[in-house]
């Protein structure tokens, strides 16, 4: 066990390498210094504190949506679907935040929740679909993805929903907010604030939520569901040997539902705190954000572990933000960033897939034996 | 092996530290501007395209130093200014009337910067250090309308809107009232693909238009735009661009273009800036035909003949002496036909 941590370190270092060489050979042959680009880029990570705010606050998202391909993943499954899911947490909190009434201490946890149970119920639907009918549990979410999309952008035509003259719904009410110091930063006394304390006063002006704090909460709990309850037991061994665990009694197919099911309300709560505290509404989608997708990387980079999930997506929204100031300062665009990203998460997804070709290939030679 | 990846990974940092510190930033005193593209990327072929073309044009003619930063998600928007503002820009564009809640915010954070948006005017009580570029759209798919509405032979046309909402409205009735003006018999064929970025379904939309009989397509969507022209070519059917002159992308295909001068505007408020030193300030600058600002592509002549062009030309001063007021939504629409 030791031993094959040490090969993971070492594989995904390796990819990070390989990733961050990538990128700069992409680089140097359009005629940017990757040097350059790669102070620029540590620079606007680490340059102010400001920026490790933002970093924080941009990796919110992709924490849950990673938790939530994490805990899919223990139970054997492969969640494309943490976008829809996503999607529909956000419609839900974007609704239940306007049209819900409640004083503050209740109004947060209750939005919390119904995004919890619209995206439980959006992952349940492919659980249930899996598990009744066999049908895959990879191209259901994918298309459930479109359903949430569509949806998303069908209820945004409609009056009472959709904010006259936008695209958008109407912005979640102050009780349901969860971004800090946004009052104190249009109020009267930031001015002065600002003039006596700059350094404080700039790093403040990052959209700073509680989110950060959800996000590093439902990690910890993700990891005690996993590793501490009968429940996590039950996904894990499911994950492992389906056969084994039925045999043993456990209800694989209430266990396969409801690992989706837990999946999708982890990413329906990002898409909540997505709202609450970064957008304050959902708009009309024109493309696929992207935060489930990116979830499945940060899950395969984590390796589906909720403390390598919290740092992996710190360093993924890190390389997101610090390209920022290399694009500003260096004018490469956009693209190279991704191919970084890109071949970071294919050489990390390689060893994986060669992991498990060699599982497969030896399941099927025990079983040649057996017979 | 550890050990050396280790050794490695610090070599590499401290080598980029050292070449770091060699090059300094250039001239100091240029005057910089950026901007943020909305969603759509800065090679949309359509008003993000036009933007950067005007600051690049600015750059050229007269020596400001530009950058631009793209976002992929409406959570983009703040950060995305914010790190142009840390970029030391003496003006900050938002490029999109999806940004307008971002820029206020930005604008109310940072008093000393200055900020400017496209397709948005806020109201009065707008701080003052940020203005809002309006255009008359719908003047300039007026007159493509009548283009359309002139050279169509099947008497139907269509219409490719983006995702609904008031920019695109303007596009939409404009168009639809200058078919109206010139030709009673023609029906347009209207859709819209939900999308500014999606450019396959543009194509399955156009394809199907030109199936149903259309001769000629006018979008008004972005990027999605593409798929449109995409289809004229291939089934050799006429297709009107916006934005820009999009000739180009098509040159046997493209009829005329609704040309919207974002790039135009930006370079004129960049200039101003040089010559005057002195920033746009408050409100809103709503620019149309009689500024230029918006009309029909340069290349209309290659493909709309003479004697239609000479029309344009009147209904163009009869926009601007204010003898056609061009409808903006719904509403007017149904007066202008009324009164028409």
């Amino acid at each position: 066990m030791k031993k094959r941590n040490l090969t993971r370190t070492i594989t995904l270092v390796s990819a990070i390498l390989l990733g961050f060489t990538a990128g700069g050979i992409f680089l140097f042959f359009s005629g940017y210094s990757p040097l350059r680009a790669l102070e620029k880029l540590f620079l606007g990570i680490f340059g102010r504190p400001r920026y490790v705010i933002w970093v924080m606050v941009r990796a919110v998202p992709l924490v849950l949506t990673g938790l939530s391909v994490a805990v899919a993943y223990k139970a054997g499954l492969f969640n494309i679907g943490a976008e829809g899911q996503f999607i529909i947490g956000a419609l839900v909190a974007a609704l239940v935040g306007y049209h819900v009434r409640l004083p503050m201490v209740l109004h947060i946890p209750f939005v919390f929740l119904c995004s919890m149970i619209g995206g439980a119920v959006f992952g349940g639907i492919a659980g249930i679909l899996k598990a009744r009918y066999g049908i895959q549990e990879v191209i259901s979410t994918i298309l459930l993805n479109w359903i949430a999309l569509y949806s998303n952008n069908f209820l945004l035509k409609f009056p009472g929903i959709k904010r006259p003259d936008s695209e958008a719904s109407f912005q979640v009410r102050e009780t349901a907010q969860i971004d800090l110091f946004a009052r104190f930063k249009t109020s009267d006394s930031w001015i002065p604030f600002q003039m006596e304390n700059p350094a404080i006063a700039d790093a403040l002006k990052a959209s700073l939520s509680m989110g950060v704090f959800v996000a590093i909460l439902a990690a910890i709990i993700v990891h005690y569901l996993l590793k501490r309850t009968t429940l996590g037991y039950q996904i894990r061994a499911v994950g492992f040997n389906e056969n084994a665990s039925r045999y043993q009694g456990i209800p694989v197919n209430w266990i396969k539902s409801g690992s989706l099911a837990i999946s999708g309300a982890l990413a329906g709560l990002g898409g909540s705190l997505h709202v609450l505290g970064v957008t304050k509404e959902v708009s009309r989608l024109a493309i696929m954000e992207g935060f489930g997708f990116d979830g499945i990387s940060v899950a395969l980079i984590g390796a589906s572990n909720p403390l390598g999930i919290l740092l992996s997506s710190f360093f993924f929204s890190g390389i997101r933000y610090g390209a920022v100031s290399v694009q500003r300062d260096l004018g490469t665009p956009t693209e190279i960033i991704n191919i970084t990203i890109g071949t970071i998460v294919f050489f990390v997804a390689i060893p994986y897939l060669f992991e498990r070709i060699m599982l497969a290939i030896k399941k099927r030679k025990e079983q040649k034996n057996a017979n | 092996m550890k050990k050396n990846l280790f050794v490695f990974l610090i070599l590499f940092f401290v080598s980029t530290f050292a070449f770091a510190a060699g090059d300094q930033e250039g001239a100091e005193d240029a005057i910089k501007i950026a901007m943020v593209t909305d969603v759509g990327g800065v090679n949309d072929q359509s008003f993000n395209q036009s933007a950067w073309e005007g600051l690049q044009r600015a750059r050229d003619e007269l020596g400001v130093e530009i950058s631009y930063l793209e976002s992929a998600q409406d959570a983009d928007y703040i950060p995305n200014l914010q790190s142009l503002i840390d970029g030391g820009n003496d003006l900050v564009w938002g490029v999109g009337f999806k940004m307008a809640d971002a820029l206020l915010q930005m604008a109310k954070l940072y008093p000393d910067q200055h900020f400017a948006i496209i397709d948005f005017a806020y109201g009065p009580d707008a701080p003052s250090n940020v203005v809002g570029v309006l255009f008359k759209a719908e003047q300039a798919s007026f007159l493509v309308g009548y283009i359309a509405g002139k050279v169509t032979e099947t008497n139907t046309i269509g219409f490719v809107g983006g995702i609904e909402g008031a920019i695109i409205d303007a596009f939409e009735y404009g168009f639809l009232a200058g078919v109206y003006i010139a030709n009673r018999d023609a029906t347009v064929l209207s859709q819209y693909a939900d999308s500014f970025v999606d450019a396959a379904k543009g194509k399955s939309i156009a394809t199907q238009m030109y199936v149903q009989g259309a001769d000629i397509v006018f979008h008004a969507a972005g990027s999605v735009g593409n798929g449109v022209i995409e289809a004229a070519r291939e089934q050799d059917r006429w297709v009107i661009g916006v934005d820009r002159d999009q000739n180009d992308l098509a040159p046997d295909n493209v009829l005329t273009s609704a040309m919207k001068e974002v790039g135009d505007a930006m370079y004129k408020v960049a200039k101003d800036l040089k010559e005057t030193g002195e920033f746009p300030s408050g409100g809103a600058l709503i620019l149309g035909l009689s500024d230029g600002a918006v009309g029909i592509a340069p290349t209309s002549n290659v493909h709309v003949p003479a004697d239609i062009l000479s029309e344009i030309e009147e209904m163009s001063q009869r926009i601007v002496s204010g003898e056609i007021a061009v409808p903006y939504n719904l509403e007017t629409f149904e007066t202008f036909k009324s009164e028409n």
